[in-house]
């Protein structure tokens, strides 16, 4: 046996030089689906599936005991949805419940943001104070308001009653559950935009504002010249975000007010719950679904849009 | 010598015998002896001692049946008969359960749960009392009672004899008594639900005040919601509401919590609220209860019915079946007796005399099984919660915004007709 036969690797574990480039490019080709494909698949399986299968549902009678029980009705659901003033109020109350969670959200997570980008002692501490809501979790955050806005042994009444305001029914009351409700969700959520904002804040280079500076800019004109045109963005991300996760919120609003009172409350979340589980229709509770995913897509349009217009201006 | 076809034929005969004595038919003698494992679904096992005790009891059955093994299958009250419908609903869920009559009568209607045609046919002792009505669908029985839960009033003597109240026997007393309590000892005076964040309790016990006033929700054939009865027990409800002696935005929690810390005078409640205040509280004892002979209202009031029902998708239906006809036996009923305490049970099964003794309110609440009325909507019981959710929106919309209580209910029975289609 020679020392080059020795040496030599077998021939099995050496490919034709010839085959080399066609099976990098082969590789090349499938590559990105390779990459791609569990994404698809979950995609797939846990999202679009369950949304084709939920419009489905929405044009059927379908008992929730006999999910595979149901009878096709057409546009049924949909007509009696669109003529029941019931709907109109639970659609009223999810935009109201989410433009005002959002702009208070939005509006004090964003003035958090500024204020703690500021150098002050202690600003670590109360950042990780202001932080803290985020981490509660979502049920406890509400069954702690549910107590603080209690009528009769709550907080709250405790602190109003020092203002010489008699006992208010903050949770009991139509006047007051939308805005015990939504404060309650700003509580929880603005935290989150205000580290979002943060981020966004501590990324901007310092030289702009000395440059600024120089040319003899007030607060104002920098905030205008430098600060919102980078934060711009990520405030506009973030507010799609709030939106949608705020039309789609349920355990605060159900576990503070049920919906009520007197169906203040009763957004289109809260309104499939009581269609699928305690009204028993899923057929229905699917509609009401279908008409929520409508509205969210119509957010989402809006958003696009405004995006491109943006990149257009700059362009 | 034995041919091919013979054995064929009689390996196929004996693969169906075989077949028959794995899967018997529904009958509880047989079903006895087959054994396996019982996943029981119930929110009570989590319930502080009565729960413990109730399981205790049952355990009696693996003596009757060694070959069975009992298991918990334990969801909290809250979302007990959400999940149990979609488990039931995916064709699985508990071997056998127990279940509120509003969730029941949906599920039975649907024809998932399994018939218990032979507990009735076989049981033998004691016969079943007519709670066990509430098990019978369309004809068929398919769940018997568990338990059935009266609603009364009881009040804490000491609160009562401070504020130097005599218990009350009408609307008009209960209102005057309620204040006397709040201005004499600044407690709160009456405590009941009141708010939409509790409906799938609230709307049954507020039946306690229609009924009470003769009220119906349908005449069997249309709903009612605004006749002048229903109207009269829900303005009577409005009074106590606005008296300002009731402890407003209180869940029944809170309100229970309050009663076992000698801080709220009365209440109308089931029985098991007062069994669970008083083995939870160091400021009552049973003495301290004071109790009526029923809800001072005119006429009979509204009970909560816990059925006992087998999953028709089971493993083991029938072995299911027959535990549900060792429970209604006189050995099942005398074990529960004493951990279900208060309640009216499938049998009249008397209280043990030691507590009775030691609790003399108890029977006053299990005796009004006999004229109470369910919270099922007669002719519409399969909607009843659906109905009720319409109709206890107008009366939330009426306690807190004032008005006119026929307005509110004639609203409800507008709406509920065009739900009904």
């Amino acid at each position: 046996m020679s020392l080059r036969t020795s040496i030599s690797p077998p021939a099995v574990a050496q490919p034709p030089i010839q085959d080399a480039p066609s099976r990098h490019h082969m590789w090349q080709r499938i590559s990105p689906y390779i990459y791609i494909g569990p994404a698809v698949v979950y995609l797939i399986i846990f999202m679009i599936i369950p949304v084709v299968q939920g419009i489905q549902l929405s044009f059927t009678k379908t008992p929730l005991v006999r999910p595979d029980g149901g009878t096709g009705v057409g546009l049924e659901n949909y007509s009696r949805l669109l003529s029941s003033p019931q709907f109109y109020n639970s659609l009223g109350a999810t935009i109201l419940y989410t433009a005002a969670t959002v702009i208070f959200a939005v509006a004090i997570g964003a003035g958090s943001a500024l204020l703690l980008n500021q150098a002050f002692k202690g600003r670590t501490i109360v950042r990780a104070i202001i932080t803290f809501p985020w981490a509660v979790p979502t049920v406890a955050t509400a069954l702690i308001f549910s107590w603080i806005f209690n009528r009769s042994d709550g907080v709250l009444n405790e602190v109003v009653g020092v203002l010489g305001v008699g006992q208010q029914g903050w949770l009991v009351d139509p006047k007051f559950g939308m805005a015990a409700v939504v404060l309650t969700s700003v509580w929880k959520v603005m935290p989150l935009v205000m580290l979002v904002v943060l981020a966004s804040l501590q990324s901007i280079p310092s030289e702009l504002y000395e440059a600024t500076r120089m040319d003899g800019a007030g607060a104002l004109e920098t905030f205008k010249a430098v600060t919102w045109p980078h934060i711009a963005p990520t405030v506009r991300v973030v507010t799609l975000l709030m939106t949608i996760w705020s039309i789609r919120r349920f355990e605060i609003i159900y576990l503070l007010t049920g919906g009520g009172p007197v169906d203040t409350t009763n957004t289109l979340v809260v309104n499939v719950y009581r269609q699928a589980f305690s009204n028993q229709e899923l057929g229905r509770a699917a509609a009401i679904g279908a008409l929520g995913l409508v509205l969210s897509l119509l957010v989402t349009v809006v958003y696009f849009m405004m995006e491109r217009r943006n990149a257009a201006k700059e362009a | 010598m034995i041919d091919r076809r013979t054995f064929l034929g009689a390996a196929a005969a004996s693969m169906l015998l075989a077949g028959c004595g794995a899967t018997p038919g529904i009958d509880p003698n047989r079903a006895a002896s087959a054994g396996g494992t019982l996943k029981f679904g119930s929110w009570q096992w989590l319930e502080p001692g009565r729960g413990e005790a109730m399981w205790k009891a049952i355990q009696a059955y693996q003596k009757v049946n060694p070959s069975a093994v009992l298991a918990q299958s334990t969801t909290p009250f809250l979302s007990f008969a959400d999940k149990l419908n979609t488990e039931l609903g995916g064709k699985g869920g508990p071997d056998v359960f127990v279940v509120q009559d509003v969730n029941f009568y949906p599920l039975a209607d649907a024809g998932i749960l399994a018939p218990l045609t032979s507990v009735i046919s076989s049981h033998k002792g004691t016969p079943f009392n007519h709670t066990n009505e509430s098990g019978l669908v369309n004809g068929v029985q398919y769940g018997i009672t568990w338990e059935r839960l009266n609603w009364n009033f009881f009040w804490n003597r000491k609160i009562l004899d401070k504020a130097g109240v005599t218990p009350p026997t009408n609307v008009a007393e209960l209102i005057s008594a309620a204040g006397q309590i709040r201005s004499a000892t600044g407690l709160d005076g009456f405590g009941v639900r009141h708010q939409m964040t509790e409906f799938d309790s609230w709307f049954m016990d507020f039946d306690v005040w229609t009924y009470g006033h003769g009220g119906s929700w349908s005449d069997g054939s249309r709903p009612t919601i605004d006749s002048a009865e229903n109207i009269a027990g829900v303005e009577a409800f409005g009074e106590i509401y606005r008296s300002g002696a009731m402890p407003i935005g209180d869940d029944a929690s809170t309100m229970r919590t309050k009663f076992r810390e000698g801080r709220l005078g009365m209440m109308i409640d089931v029985s098991s609220t007062v069994a669970g205040i008083l083995r939870s509280s160091k400021a009552l004892t049973s003495a301290d209860i004071g109790f009526a002979d029923r809800i001072p209202l005119p006429k009979p009031s509204a009970h909560q019915e816990i059925v006992l029902a087998v999953n028709g998708y089971g493993k083991n239906k029938n072995l299911a079946v027959d535990f549900v006809g060792w429970v209604g036996s006189d050995e099942g009923q005398a074990a529960l007796r004493a951990a279900m305490g208060p309640s009216t049970l499938a049998t009249d099964v008397p209280l043990a005399p030691d507590y009775a003794a030691a609790n003399p309110w108890a029977k006053a609440f299990i005796d009004l099984a006999s004229e109470s009325r369910s919270p099922l909507i007669r002719g519409y019981e399969a909607q009843t919660k659906a109905i009720m959710r319409e109709v206890m929106t107008q009366v939330e919309r009426y306690l807190v915004d004032g008005g006119d209580a026929a307005k509110a209910l004639a609203t409800a029975q507008t709406q509920v007709t065009q739900l009904l289609g």
